[in-house]
């Protein structure tokens, strides 16, 4: 099992290599100069006076030489931890980067549990009374949250929950004074964690249910039905167990969903991590940056996948990762 | 079973892990107020390009001479007092006992450095300009006194002083910053550990587009202030404030969108304030193009404008027309009267083409989000076709206002593209909100550059020697009668060749909680109101 | 099978049942799906209003009006005046063109690319085609919304870079689709039979791999045109998307990041978000009947 693992992280790093090439090729094709956008005529007349100046700042943020020539730099400086200089904040992007990695990991862990808490029991309800009233509510309550956009969902559970109920806070990490206060943290995570959760919640639902039918099938769970309570949940668990592969299928898949889902959720609450970065980046036009911040997510998804391969070997102990399979 | 474990063993996890900061203690009074987002994350005036940072750098900071609440009167600060007989050479006497955050004594040398920095280094001055251009000499008498010699004599230098960009800064610290690496030092990155200021708050945490925290000074030379932390927090959006004001996250926020002012002044324990606007909303157009050089175009833009729609339409009547800069009287406004008519017939006077204009505004500000359509449709409506180019945020606003197309009209990174000559902007006209114009007709200066003056040329591309002279004039005399004859004349100039076209101002309301007491007052240019943040109160 | 490692091709049967007698099935199989058929009647109506509606009556998107500003519904004005006084049912209405427009249009580009990649990854084999799938994982692995912010930073905001974008984002599943079928089609003993017997490989392609891709293929777009949809949305909600004044559904929500628009103005951004919702959920639907109606046994796959 760990040489199935050590020989899947092997090959996921010329997928991350490639993913870093491939971005670095596409961001370079975004127009004007990064540099020199920045710079109003009076230094733009200097740099023309003294073309070292600008060389030295080229230098400096990784800018200068020929593509391949500066993808090396950027790719050897990560390997070194460096990742370069954000021009349009002068600092370090790591420092950029750094502070907001926990605060997208957390919200997408949050948002998963909340996926799964939701997803998984509407499933197994619907599948349970499959074509009964239940079934229709929780399908067409999930259908409407998979089309409304998240924004607005998002907008809706700020004003009712936020603001109107007062139940939960807006918005932000913590409230200033309670930074080690457990409780709080968490309950700044629930608002912006619900809505991201919102989408996954549907789609897991939609799987379990789909999957727990097709594994049991609905005369054995009218059976099961008729013959009482016990031997339902004896059902229900033996359907859920083979519902876990596809539901894994559907996590790891909804992990760039979730970083994705997380740029526009950040944004509606003001919660600092790479998705809100992402958008400032883009807007800013800071090619360093953006690089950056593709690099740590695509790490995020192919460790997701990863887990996600760890989950299939601990729900099916039939799945065995060795040599040959 | 086991799947209940695991998510028990993961929920574990991820509680403990949001245990990470050390403890605050609990009855310090802190106080927590927004400011809007602006991407400008320094902490030295070599880049003071918005309002928005102005607001705490008063709390870590001093000037020589600060204003009262009603922006105009001028008090000390870290002068004592201060001398002139011709309004030229300026002798300040500073204080004795203050010292900068690490401990050094302030002394004169500092304020010397201060100007002579940027005497030595006039092209680092990317934003907000300060006074130190005006000073032809400097010169520390004694470690508490210091003369300063204009180059010519300016009534108006003093109350300038006050300005964004005159922050006294550290001479032992920043002596070896040069034009090149200034913008780089941890000091000007706003690194806590290294920003040093003689203010009654120093910088405790920045988080760049976050917050920034700042706490008590207990040596501060005026006394040690009452309140104990402020936060700073950085919103890109006005209303997310909004939301956490209802939720009771804030206690202070400038500049309430009109439309939510209904709504927060039913909050309890908040009280709005309301104010005049000492600002502008204006369309600065690129005069230097040759399509829009005739002041007969910017005459038919004033007069396509329904100003008056906009006050009581989108406004309710809360918002005031202009006409002109507000710093100055204005008697005639036939050439800002809405009539589409007229603007129809100076355009086919003057033979437009009917290019498109191209607008650039700042989206994120709730001045331009239902104006601008309106204004649109205003142009279009007398055939002047118009391209709005929102930006989302502040920092992409200012870049892009920095967008230059060189001589044959090549932008950035087209082929061939020549630096030299790269002094046109992109954009044919662009949104300018905010300022505080209104407080003198002087301040109006800084947005037109003298032609060699080395400052960039951001404002329009309109100058001359007869507004600069009358300026001028205005500055080397201190008689009221004198003033208004030369401020009137400077007025109508400016109206008639109109290189920017005034439309209106929406009112100010600032809100403020109830628990702000002491001395709390907010001043009419209200991110200065930091200024005297430590006589302030929490009196809850 | 020699599928590469990591790729399930989407069917692994090869049909060969007559071509009309198959979609007369999967037409009936459609119309028993009650929740299908309200779709596609929702997205009929739609389709017809957005297209139509504004050919016979003046409505007019991007006319101001200062009497309208922020004003309820009312007479002339059904569903009342946003904030810059535009008449929102027309916004409404235009904006559904632009959304459909851009999620069709989306739709058409990542069939087309991706398409075009699956066909070359299946014919071509051996080198080429790993490296075509090693560059869809890739894709695959960057989340969409950030690929598309990146994408349009570079190509700028508008509806046809939007279109563009998204094309150049979802083609993945396409190809992987594309690829698959081909590739099993290789392996099916009657292919090799008519090879054997002298059928050219085009002709075995076209009378075999259509109909056998047409149901997958069919609800992998569908659902693209649903997510399309949703993304342009989002988008223009972020100030990324349609330029304006061009109306956009999403665009229109954003005003509501003002308490006071959010609680008492509803009908300036409410309709915009029931549009969107209503689009998306007529679009779902109908993927889910054409899902159960062209391969009963795929449930279990989306």
């Amino acid at each position: 099992m760990g040489a199935y693992f050590i020989r899947r992280i092997i090959i996921a790093i010329p997928v991350l290599i490639g993913l870093t090439v491939l971005s670095f090729f596409i961001i370079s094709l975004t127009p004007g100069d990064p540099l020199l956008a920045r710079m109003n005529p009076e230094a733009l007349a200097q740099t023309a006076a003294n073309p070292e100046l600008l060389e030295k700042a080229r230098e400096r943020f990784g800018l200068n030489g020929p593509l391949p020539v500066q993808y090396w730099n950027w790719l050897t400086g990560v390997v070194q931890g460096d990742l370069g200089y954000s021009v349009s904040t002068r600092r370090p992007i790591i420092d950029e980067i750094g502070p907001r990695i926990w605060p997208s990991l957390s919200l997408m862990i949050a948002a998963s549990m909340f996926a799964i808490a939701f997803g998984i029991p509407a499933g197994v309800i619907a599948a349970v009374k499959q074509y009964g009233r239940a079934d229709y509510i929780l399908s067409g309550v999930t259908i409407v949250l998979i089309s409304t956009p998240s924004f607005v969902i998002g907008l809706l559970a700020i004003y009712i929950f936020g603001v109107n109920l007062g139940w939960l806070p807006v918005g932000e990490l913590y409230t200033f004074g309670k930074e080690d206060d457990v409780i709080d943290r968490i309950s700044h995570l629930i608002l912006p964690g619900l809505v991201l959760g919102t989408f996954g919640a549907a789609l897991i639902m939609r799987y379990t249910r789909a999957s727990m039918l097709d594994s049991l099938g609905s005369d054995y769970i009218t059976t099961a039905k008729s013959k009482g309570l016990s031997s339902r949940i004896i059902i229900i668990r033996h359907g859920l167990r083979n519902a876990l592969i596809p539901i894994i299928t559907v996590l790891a898949f909804l992990m760039p969903e979730l970083i994705a889902g997380a740029v526009v959720t950040e944004t509606v609450f003001n919660w600092p991590g790479l998705g809100q970065l992402s958008v400032i980046a883009a807007n800013a036009g800071d090619p360093s940056l953006m690089m950056g911040i593709i690099l740590i997510v695509g790490i995020a998804v192919i460790v997701a996948s990863i887990i996600a391969d760890f989950g299939y070997s601990v729900a099916d102990p039939r799945i065995r990762y060795t040599k040959g399979s | 079973m086991r799947r209940r474990s695991i998510a028990a063993l993961i929920a574990t996890v991820v509680m403990a892990s949001a245990v990470a900061v050390p403890a605050v203690a609990q009855d310090e009074t802190v106080l927590r107020t927004a400011r809007l987002s602006d991407g400008f994350n320094q902490c030295h005036p070599v880049n003071a390009q918005t309002g928005n940072q102005y607001q705490w750098w008063g709390t870590i900071f001093n000037w020589l001479v600060k204003v009262e609440a009603d922006s105009r009167t001028v008090v000390p600060d870290l002068a004592t007092s201060w001398a002139t007989d011709d309004a030229q050479t300026y002798t300040f006497d500073l204080v004795q006992d203050a010292s900068w955050s690490d401990g050094e004594p302030f002394t004169a040398d500092d304020v010397v450095y201060s100007v002579q920095w940027y005497l030595d280094n006039p092209d680092a001055y990317q934003g907000f300009q300060p006074e130190w251009p005006k000073v032809a000499s400097i010169e520390a008498l004694d470690d508490y006194t210091v003369q300063m010699t204009l180059d010519a004599p300016n009534s108006r230098f003093l109350g300038n002083l006050a300005g964004i960009a005159n922050v006294i800064l550290p001479e032992h610290v920043l002596a070896d910053a040069t034009a090149d690496n200034i913008l780089d030092l941890p000091f000007a990155l706003c690194d806590p550990d290294a920003v040093v200021g003689t203010g009654p708050y120093t910088l405790e945490n920045y988080e760049p587009s976050q917050l920034v925290e700042v706490v008590a000074n207990p040596d501060y030379f005026k006394g040690a202030p009452n309140i104990d932390r402020i936060i700073f927090k950085d919103f890109a959006d006005p209303a997310l404030a909004i939301a956490q004001l209802e939720s009771g996250e804030l206690d202070l926020v400038f500049r309430v969108p009109p439309d939510e002012e209904a709504r927060v002044s039913n909050i309890p324990g908040l009280t709005l304030v309301p104010s005049e606007n000492p600002g502008i909303v204006r369309i600065v157009v690129a005069t230097e193009k040759s399509q829009w050089s005739d002041p007969k175009f910017r005459h038919a833009m004033s007069a396509a404008v329904n100003r008056n729609g906009i006050v009581d339409g989108l406004y309710q009547g809360n918002a005031k027309v202009l006409h002109n800069h507000p710093g100055f009287e204005v008697t005639d406004t036939s050439l800002s009267t809405y009539d589409p008519d007229k603007a129809r017939a100076l355009l086919e006077e003057i033979g437009y083409g009917g290019e498109t204009f191209k607008i650039l505004y700042d989206a994120s500000l709730p001045e331009n989000q239902a104006s601008m359509p309106l204004i649109q449709s205003d142009l279009q409506a007398v055939g002047i076709p118009v391209e709005l180019v929102p930006t989302p945020g502040t920092g992409d606003f200012v870049d892009k206002l920095f967008t230059y197309v060189d001589g044959e009209g090549r932008a950035l990174g087209d082929e061939g593209f020549d630096v030299a000559t790269a002094t046109t902007p992109e954009y044919d006209g662009f949104m300018h909100i905010g300022g505080t114009e209104a407080l003198h007709p002087d301040v109006s200066n800084t947005y037109y550059r003298a032609p060699n003056d080395a400052h960039p040329k951001w404002l329009s591309g309109y100058n001359s020697d007869a507004i600069q002279d009358l300026w001028a004039a205005g500055r080397a005399t201190a008689d009221a009668g004198e003033q208004a004859t030369i401020y009137g004349e400077l007025g109508d100039i400016l109206y008639t060749d109109m290189p920017m076209v005034h439309l209106f101002v929406p009112n100010i309301a600032n809100v403020a909680s109830d628990c702000l007491g002491g001395e709390f007052d907010i001043h009419l240019s209200e991110r200065e109101s930091f200024m005297d943040v430590e006589a302030w109160e929490w009196t809850c | 099978m020699s599928a590469s490692e990591g790729v399930q091709p989407q069917a692994t049967q090869v049909v060969t049942v007559e071509h009309e007698g198959l979609i007369r099935l999967a037409a009936r199989r459609f119309r028993r799906h009650r929740l299908a058929m309200v779709g596609l009647v929702m997205l009929t109506t739609v389709i017809i209003i957005a297209v139509f509606l504004p050919l016979i009556l003046p409505l007019d998107p991007l006319a101001t009006d200062y009497g309208n500003i922020r004003k309820p519904p009312s007479e002339g004005h059904l569903l009342g005046g946003d904030i810059s006084g535009r008449d929102v049912w027309a916004r409404v209405v235009h904006g559904a063109r632009v959304s459909l427009v851009a999620g069709f249009g989306a739709m058409l580009v990542f069939v087309t690319i991706g398409t075009l990649i699956g066909l070359l990854a299946g014919t071509l084999g051996g080198w080429a085609d790993q490296g075509l799938m090693r560059f869809t994982d890739i894709i695959l692995a960057i989340p969409p919304l950030l690929l598309i912010i990146v994408f349009i930073s570079i190509a700028g905001p508008g509806l046809g870079s939007v279109i563009t974008v998204i094309g150049l984002v979802f083609w993945p599943a396409t190809a992987r689709l594309v690829r698959g079928q081909l590739l099993s089609l290789r392996e099916a003993e009657f292919v090799t039979a008519a090879r054997v017997v002298g059928v050219r490989d085009r002709h075995i392609i076209l009378r075999h791999m259509i109909p056998n891709i047409f149901g997958p293929l069919t609800v992998v777009a569908t659902l693209g045109v649903a997510s399309a949809i949703l993304i342009e949305a989002s988008l223009s909600f972020l100030g990324l998307g349609v330029r304006p004044p061009t109306p956009s559904l999403g665009d229109m929500i954003t005003p509501a990041r003002s308490p006071t628009v959010l609680q008492d103005l509803i009908w300036i951004w409410l309709p915009a978000g029931i549009a969107i919702a209503v689009i998306v959920m007529s679009v779902n639907w109908i993927g889910d009947g054409l899902r159960d109606a062209l391969d009963p046994r795929a449930n279990r796959r989306v």
